[in-house]
Order: structure tokens, then C-alpha cells, then sequence
């Protein structure tokens, strides 16, 4: 419900858009664009707290609790197309696909039987994630060749969780665990903000520095290995990233 | 909002990372560690050596009770996995234990591993275990078991000589012919502290397996010197309780550890050991450290038969140095033997320090002293007081002793005159040969009674001048003498000043009243030479000890067999006070001794065609009177019991018939089961 309203908010605004344009005859140069980026992505970590068998019978769960997560270098594909004023105010503004990928790795903590002083294991998992959204983007002033901007997007987040494993914590535990958890994939409802500036370079080539924080949804395990076979690990991911892009224009 | 919510979520999670920072410490509620390292890192195939793990579980008392379950990994083979945590659930402040026994198969190096279940998710692995066992079962062992019977923590130490002139032990166990080129010298004092951390606790023992040596090299050379530690030859057990001093020394001696070759020392299952490491040393222990000495010696050597020195290995010696100190109050016997009963004392500690702090008092006799000083005294035995040089609290015993030798040989009234007199012929001819044969001035007369008191000769390297062989002395009367002397305190009166007093406190039960040594050729109970695979050391109490009765030599009954002619069978094996015979007669010979046992004691002996005969003691000796019936019983139709006789002038000893060719059984032997 709540996909179809900003899917519906976002469609709302582009019609918007365009019978103002062709209402008001005020576009100059409109067209496709296409853009490639790279930045940095800092993923964080939400619903922190899962819990799952310890193989001891009658005995509490265990507690999974994320508290870190690494941050990773992120890749960032761009097209759509772009309706241009020749306004100062609301110079520019456009409607693309976003594809952005990135490999955080998030840490956590396990409790053994959820006991206050058991703070005994480390564990991670990397994340593939591959994010589609549909971005509608709002420059806000032309200053020279300088626009602010602002963006907003909703989508899909492709969430691979691979690479368990899990440790010992030196000087607390002469433990060890037998199992882990498999890899898993799930796919998400994904949502995001952003802001930032272009650039003019040259007529056709702009140059644009954004931030980007989007929520990404579930991050989730397969099945467990052993007596761990009835349990998965889910964590919600949302992230933040700051890209540099290259946009060219066709004419 | 949205966004809001995720920025609120945000914070959150920075607020959650700095809890995480102060919450620093974790632990395990279940823990298994290695309580006993009875693995070494050298062993022998065909010998059994056992690690002991301990399991503590602390969850809290709400949680349902765990079964751990253990598993071997690596080169397992030979391995087995016994202990209680395998039999039962452990339970919230509960403990149980893991035995893992192994028995190398096949010689080289194995590691195994051991680990420990929690349920099926979490497992702990012990330390690796790697031990290179070598194919030569030939090497003999024997035990030491030590219990502490006394209140307090006490620190054995084991101790193996050094031995510049050679070792006939080894030489005798190797069947050497060359004795003068292969002399297996050992330069070092080696010693293995058993416990030195948290000691032996009250209540609790240790049980080692001594290997009769030690490699020290893989190749050993018995011409040159270290090549194996000899761990049955004039060994020293050395019985601490002062942890300060016991650190003292065992700080010095860690610095030099050795690792031996092949097997060393070895904690059996089910004794709480802390690794049995080997530390060298040229020093010898502190003579005023508060311990108390034992010493023993593993095997029969007999080198005056020549080469191959005779060895039997059946045989152990032993004694407490009740001679040279007394510290602790204890007893020892041999492992394996219940027929022999201890030397020592079974006197709680409380009540030996009672009696220590007694004597002293009554005869204002010294202690030792060290700085700082411990807590209990360690009386001096009497030669170690006159001989000088020691750590002593100050006193005039010396004097004492001088006087009374000036009043007994020269006062005809004295009571103890005539004794004296036999005693200073003796000592005055022999000092006198020996100033003749080694042009010696005459000695002082502290050097004179410390010969005296010492039962020492005077000897100089060039000439031998034994005491028995002294020209013109009558040896047998002055040791008479001596003796009589030194129990004069039984005198009644007893003298004024005694001519020892140790003796008594030793002896009397006024004191510790105990057999053991009191002076070097004391009778009472002195050096004990017993069939045995050990011995057994017991401190502050009887528990533990194979016989609990006191050893006495008057109820010593002496069994000689007839002596086979012909083709007849041999004598191969004995039993005293059990039907089946379960010792073996060393070849050739026709004795053995019934010593500590109660009455009636059936003893059974058989011959090497596996017949088995028997005769029972009904009563103790001495054999004093009555006539055999009186202390010999055997069954009906037993004629060969029947001639089975008592020698009523000495009253101790019993000759039997010899064996009977198979033919004769069917006319009065009783052939009974074989001996296992």
C-alpha cells in the first residue's frame, strides 16, 4: 500500500511535469541521459536483535545482535530522461532508473542462551546488494553551473547475504561452534532520499556529486547448518552513500 | 516521518554501540579444563597413561542439567573415553569428569584431540595432545603413591642422585660386562616436583609411575655422562609443607629443565597432578627446609657377584630419615605387598608437633633455623647436632654428650661403664690402626665421638680400616654395647644424662614411639628391603597404607622349603594368608617371610609342576613352648603339612617339606587350583 502511494506520488509528479511543460511552452533543452558513478556506501543496521537455537536442550535461544556493519565502495548506473528550464528556480529536473551496487558486511555479537555475561562469539556475513529504483530528481537553483538538487526514489533491493561465519571472542570463550548459516537472498521494497549538486562541464557532460540514503529492507540468511537447520538470520540494512557521477546528455 | 523514524533508529544504534563498549566481560557457564596430565610426551607401547578433565558447570540453578558427551579426534587409535561426565547429567554447581586413557599401539609420534560436546552447537577443544611412543616395553616401573592424611597442604619432590662413580642399577639392568668403561655417570641432581602449585590437599593422593630410567639423549652412550636419569637408585623423597619455601626452591630449579628422550615420571588416573616436569641441579636441597626426608630404592643389585651384576627387580628398599630429622609424621610400605606393615608413624600432625614441641622442651634439644622461619620445628637426629656446621638454634648438647662419654668411661661406678668401655676399646684400636696406617695425628675428641656416635671408622683413602676388621677389638661385643647404650633410657632408673636421647624420642612412647631409624645401626626398624612394585607414602595418618599395622620384626615368622632333589619340581610361587599363591620365589631360592599379618594365615606355595600345597599358622610367633599343633594346622590327609616343622630354639622360623614328584600326590598331597 504504502509502495503504491509513492509509486503513484512519483507517476503524479512527472505528469505534472510534462502538461507543465507542454502548458506553458517554457522547456528549452529536454532529453535522455545516461550516467555512471562510483562512491562510498555506509550501511547500517536496523531490527539488530534475531535469535536461534544454541543446541542445548531446554535451554534458552541464543541472541544475535548486529552492531557494526563495514563500509563498502559502491558502483552506480544511471538513465532516464531530463526536462530543462530556462529558469533559475527549478532548472532541471528528470525521471531514471537507478541501478547502484554495493558489498557491505555486517558484524554482530551472539549472547549463548540469551545470559547477560555471554557475550562469547563475533559473527558476520557479507551482503550483495543490487538496487533498482525508479528516481525522480529535482534541481533546485542554476547558479552559473552549479544546481542543487533533490532526489527521491522508490524500488527494489536485492539482498544477498553470503559468507557466514562466526568466532570466538579471545579471553572470553574456550568455545567453539560446529555450525553456521547458509547463504540467502531475499528481495525488497526499497525507498530513498537524496540531495547533492551538479555540475556543468561541458554542454552535454554533467558532473554530479549526491548523497543518498536509502532503505533497502531485510537482509536474510538460509537455513541453518546442524541444529541450527530451523533457524535464519534476518537484519534490516538501510544505506548511505555518497557517489560521484559522470551524466551525459544526447542532444 | 519515515525518514524521521530512521534517523531516531540511527541514534539508537550509536547509543547501543557505546553500551556495548562497557559491557567487557563474558564467560562460560561451562568449563572443562585438564585437571591431570598423565599422558606424557614420551611413552611406551603396552603402557596405559590417562589425562583426567575436570567439568564445572555454573548456569544459573534454573537451568535443566546437561549431558556433555566427549569425542577423540586424530591419531586415536589406542584411545578410550571413560569418566562420570559420560554417565550422567551435570547439573547447575555440579562437576564430573572426562578419563581419557591411552595405550600406545604401535611406536612414533601421535597427536589426538580432545574435544567436548555442549549440547550439538558448542564444543571445547582441550590442549592437543602429542606423545612419541618408543616400541621398548623392557623398561620396568614401579609406583609412588603418596597420601596426605593431615590437615594441611604438603609438596612432594622426587629426587634422583647424582652418581659420579657410576650406577650399577643401570649397569646391572643393561647386563654391562665392561662396567669400567660403561659407567652410565650421572652429573646432576634431577628432580620432579609433584604439585609444586597447588600441592597435594588434604585428603587427597597422588599415585606416579617411576620408570626404572629415563633417556635423555636418543641415542645413549654408557661411556659418556648424562645419558639417562636413573629414577630407581638411591632415590629421595622430599615431603614439604611450607609453599614458601617449597617456591624457594622450585623458582631456582625451573630455570633448568630437562626433557627426556623416553618415559619419565608419570601421574596415574585418577591423582590430581599438575605436569610431572624434570628440573636438574648440582645443589642439594637445604638441610634446615622444612621437610621431611624419604628415600627409597627400586631393585636387588648385588655387584659383589661380578658382571653382569645380578639384578631382581622385585625387590623395594626404603625408609623415612627419622635418623637425620624429624619434620612430619609419617609412614611408608611397600606398594603391592600386604604383608609387611609400615615403618614410620600413622600420628596425626597435630599431635606429632605436639610431641616434637615436648621433646624439645624436656631435653632443651635444638632446631633448625632459617630466615625467615617457618612456622613448626625440624629436630635434628643426633649425629647431624654433634657433626657441626648445620643451621641450629643454640645448645650444649655436644657438651652434654662429652660429659657423659668422660663420666662412663672413666667413672668404674658409672652404670653404664662397662658398655662404654667395650665401645671406646673398639674406637681407640681403630683410631689407633688408622693413625698407624695413615699417619694421621690422633684425633680431637669431638672428632672421636662424632666416629662414635656415627658408628663410622676412621678411613683415609690409601687404607681400608673397618670397624669389624679392627685388629684386636671385639667387634660384636662393642656393637652390643653400643646398642644397649643407646636404649638406656628403658633402664630403670634410666641414667641422668642419656646416652642419646633422639633414641628415645624416636622410640619412646612418651615421644613419637615409633620404628625407624634413630641412629645409623639402630635394629629396631631400620632400612626396609621388601617385595614390592613401589612403595606407599603416608603422611599424618594410616590411610591408604596396604597394611594398616605397624611392621614388627619380633612377629617375623621365617619359611624355608624343602629343597627339591633330583628331577623333583621346583618352588615357583608362594601366597601368605590367601590359598592361591600369587608371588614368585626368585629362582633358586628356598625362603621367604611371613611378617605383618594376623592369625590365622594359611600360607600355599607351588611347584613348577603347578601343584599347590598348604599349611596354616594358627598363632604368632615367637614359637615358644606347646608343640606344633599349637601354631600349625593342616587340613586332613595333608601329609605333606603334616611334615611341616617349627624350629621352637629360634621361635621364628618353619621348614617345610620339599616338593613331591606327581606320582605322590595321589598319596596325601592336596593339588589345588593354579596360580593365575
Amino acid at each position: 500500500m504504502r509502495m503504491q502511494r509513492i509509486v503513484g506520488c512519483l507517476i503524479f509528479l512527472s505528469i505534472f511535469c510534462i502538461s507543465d511543460v507542454y502548458a506553458r511552452q517554457a522547456l528549452l533543452l529536454s532529453g535522455w541521459f545516461a550516467g555512471v558513478g562510483a562512491g562510498a556506501a555506509f550501511p547500517s543496521v536496523s531490527h539488530r536483535t534475531d535469535f536461534a537455537c544454541s543446541g542445548m536442550p531446554g535451554f534458552p535461544d541464543d541472541k544475535y545482535v548486529a552492531n557494526n556493519a563495514k563500509n563498502s565502495l559502491e558502483l552506480l548506473l544511471t538513465g532516464g530522461y531530463q526536462w530543462q528550464r530556462d529558469q533559475d528556480w527549478l532548472p532541471a529536473y528528470s525521471l531514471g532508473l537507478q541501478y547502484a551496487y554495493a558489498q557491505p558486511r555486517v558484524k554482530g555479537v551472539i549472547y549463548v542462551n540469551n545470559l547477560p555475561d555471554t557475550r562469547n562469539f563475533n559473527y558476520r556475513y557479507d551482503v550483495d546488494q543490487h538496487l533498482i529504483m525508479l528516481n525522480f530528481k529535482a534541481d533546485i537553483y542554476r547558479w552559473n553551473e552549479l544546481m542543487p538538487f533533490l532526489a527521491a526514489g522508490v524500488g527494489v533491493a536485492i539482498n544477498n547475504m553470503n559468507n557466514y561465519s562466526d568466532s570466538p571472542i579471545a579471553g572470553e570463550t574456550i568455545w567453539n561452534r560446529r555450525y553456521g548459516f547458509t547463504s540467502g537472498h531475499t528481495t525488497q521494497f526499497a525507498e530513498s532520499i537524496g540531495a547533492g549538486l551538479d555540475y556543468w562541464l561541458a554542454d552535454n557532460l554533467q558532473a554530479s556529486l549526491g548523497y543518498q540514503y536509502a532503505c533497502t529492507g531485510n537482509v536474510r540468511s538460509g537455513h541453518g547448518e546442524g541444529s541450527l537447520s530451523a533457524d535464519r538470520l534476518t537484519n534490516q540494512l538501510s544505506l548511505s552513500s555518497v557517489d560521484l557521477q559522470l551524466v551525459y546528455f544526447f542532444s | 516521518m519515515k525518514l524521521y523514524l530512521r534517523c531516531v533508529n540511527l541514534a539508537f544504534l550509536l547509543l547501543s554501540f557505546l553500551c556495548f563498549s562497557v559491557d567487557a566481560y563474558a564467560v562460560d557457564h561451562l568449563t572443562c579444563y585438564l585437571q591431570n596430565a598423565g599422558i606424557p610426551a614420551v611413552t611406551h607401547v603396552g603402557t596405559t597413561y590417562a589425562n583426567t578433565y575436570r567439568c564445572d558447570n555454573t548456569y544459573p540453578s534454573s537451568f535443566p542439567a546437561i549431558q556433555l558427551s566427549g569425542t577423540i579426534l586424530g591419531d586415536k587409535a589406542g584411545a578410550n573415553l571413560s569418566g562420570t561426565c559420560l554417565s550422567q547429567k551435570i547439573a547447575s554447581g555440579g562437576t564430573c569428569q572426562f578419563v581419557l586413557s591411552y595405550d600406545p599401539p604401535v611406536s612414533g609420534k601421535r597427536t589426538l584431540y580432545f574435544q567436548i560436546s555442549v549440547g550439538s552447537l558448542y564444543f571445547m577443544k582441550m590442549p592437543a595432545i602429542t606423545t612419541t611412543a618408543s616400541a621398548g616395553t623392557d623398561v620396568p616401573a614401579k609406583k609412588v603413591v603418596i597420601y596426605n592424611n593431615s590437615n594441611e597442604t604438603i609438596y612432594p619432590i622426587i629426587e634422583a642422585p647424582i652418581l659420579l662413580f657410576g650406577d650399577a642399577w643401570l649397569q646391572a639392568q643393561f647386563a654391562q660386562t665392561d662396567v669400567d668403561t660403561n659407567k652410565y655417570i650421572q652429573t646432576k641432581i634431577h628432580r620432579v616436583y609433584v604439585n609444586p602449585i597447588a600441592g597435594v590437599q588434604p585428603g587427597a593422593s597422588v599415585e606416579i609411575t617411576v620408570p626404572f630410567y629415563s633417556q635423555l639423549v636418543s641415542h645413549p652412550d654408557p661411556t659418556l655422562p648424562d645419558q639417562y636419569i636413573d629414577w630407581w637408585n638411591a632415590m629421595r623423597v622430599y615431603i614439604y609443607d611450607h609453599h614458601e619455601s617449597l617456591q624457594a626452591v622450585y623458582d631456582s630449579d625451573k630455570v633448568n629443565p630437562v626433557f627426556p628422550t623416553t618415559a619419565s615420571l608419570a601421574c596415574d588416573p585418577g591423582s590430581v597432578c599438575e605436569p610431572l616436569a624434570v628440573y636438574s641441579s648440582t645443589v642439594g636441597l637445604p638441610l634446615n627446609d622444612p621437610y621431611q626426608l624419604t628415600e627409597y630404592t627400586f631393585a636387588n643389585v648385588i655387584t659383589s657377584q661380578g658382571v653382569p651384576y645380578p639384578i631382581d627387580t622385585q625387590f623395594v628398599d626404603y625408609d623415612i630419615s627419622y635418623v637425620d630429622h624429624v619434620y612430619l609424621c609419617m609412614a611408608m610400605e611397600p606398594h603391592g605387598n600386604t604383608n609387611i606393615g609400615y615403618t614410620g608413624t600413622t600420628l596425626d600432625i597435630p599431635t606429632c608437633r605436639s610431641k616434637i614441641n615436648q621433646f624439645i622442651s624436656d631435653k632443651d634439644w635444638p632446631i633448625y633455623t632459617k630466615t625467615p622461619q617457618y612456622p613448626y620445628p625440624k629436630v635434628p637426629g643426633t649425629y647431624n647436632v654433634i657433626i657441626g656446621n648445620q643451621p641450629l638454634t643454640s645448645n650444649d648438647i655436644f657438651d652434654r654428650i662429652k660429659q657423659k662419654w668422660s663420666a662412663c668411661t672413666t667413672d668404674s661406678n658409672d652404670p653404664e661403664f662397662t658398655h662404654c668401655s667395650h665401645v671406646k676399646d673398639l674406637f681407640d684400636k681403630n683410631s689407633g690402626n688408622y693413625q698407624s696406617l695413615c699417619s694421621q695425628p690422633a684425633p680431637t675428641l669431638d672428632e672421636y665421638l662424632q666416629h662414635v656416635y656415627g658408628w663410622v671408622a676412621f678411613n683415609c683413602a690409601s687404607h681400608a680400616n673397618d670397624l669389624q676388621s679392627t685388629p684386636g677389638a671385639n667387634y660384636e661385643q662393642a656393637q652390643e654395647a653400643f646398642l644397649a647404650l643407646q636404649y638406656d633410657y628403658e633402664l630403670n632408673p634410666p641414667p641422668s644424662i642419656l646416652f642419646n636421647p633422639y633414641v628415645e624420642f624416636i622410640h619412646s612412647s612418651t615421644y613419637i614411639g615409633m620404628n625407624a631409624y634413630a641412629f645409623s645401626i639402630d635394629d629396631a626398624v631400620g632400612n626396609m628391603n621388601e617385595d614390592g612394585d613401589g612403595v606407599v607414602i603416608a603422611v599424618g595418618g594410616g590411610n591408604g597404607l596396604p597394611n594398616p599395622n605397624a611392621y614388627d620384626p619380633s612377629k617375623i615368622v621365617n619359611v624355608g622349603l624343602g629343597a627339591p632333589s633330583g628331577s623333583d619340581p621346583t618352588w615357583v610361587f608362594y601366597g601368605i594368608c590367601q590359598p592361591t599363591p600369587n608371588k614368585q620365589l626368585p629362582t633358586g631360592s628356598l625362603t621367604f617371610k611371613v611378617q605383618t599379618v594376623e592369625f590365622p594365615c594359611e600360607v600355599s606355595v607351588m611347584d613348577s609342576n603347578n601343584h599347590v600345597y598348604h599349611f596354616t599358622l594358627i598363632a604368632s610367633p615367637p614359637f615358644v613352648g606347646g608343640d606344633k599343633a599349637d601354631y600349625i594346622q593342616c587340613e586332613g590327609g595333608n601329609t605333606w603339612c603334616e611334615g611341616v616343622n617349627i624350629n621352637f630354639v629360634t621361635g621364628h622360623d618353619v621348614s617345610t617339606p620339599p616338593t613331591t614328584p606327581l606320582a605322590s600326590t595321589k598319596n596325601g598331597l592336596l593339588p589345588k587350583k593354579k596360580a593365575k
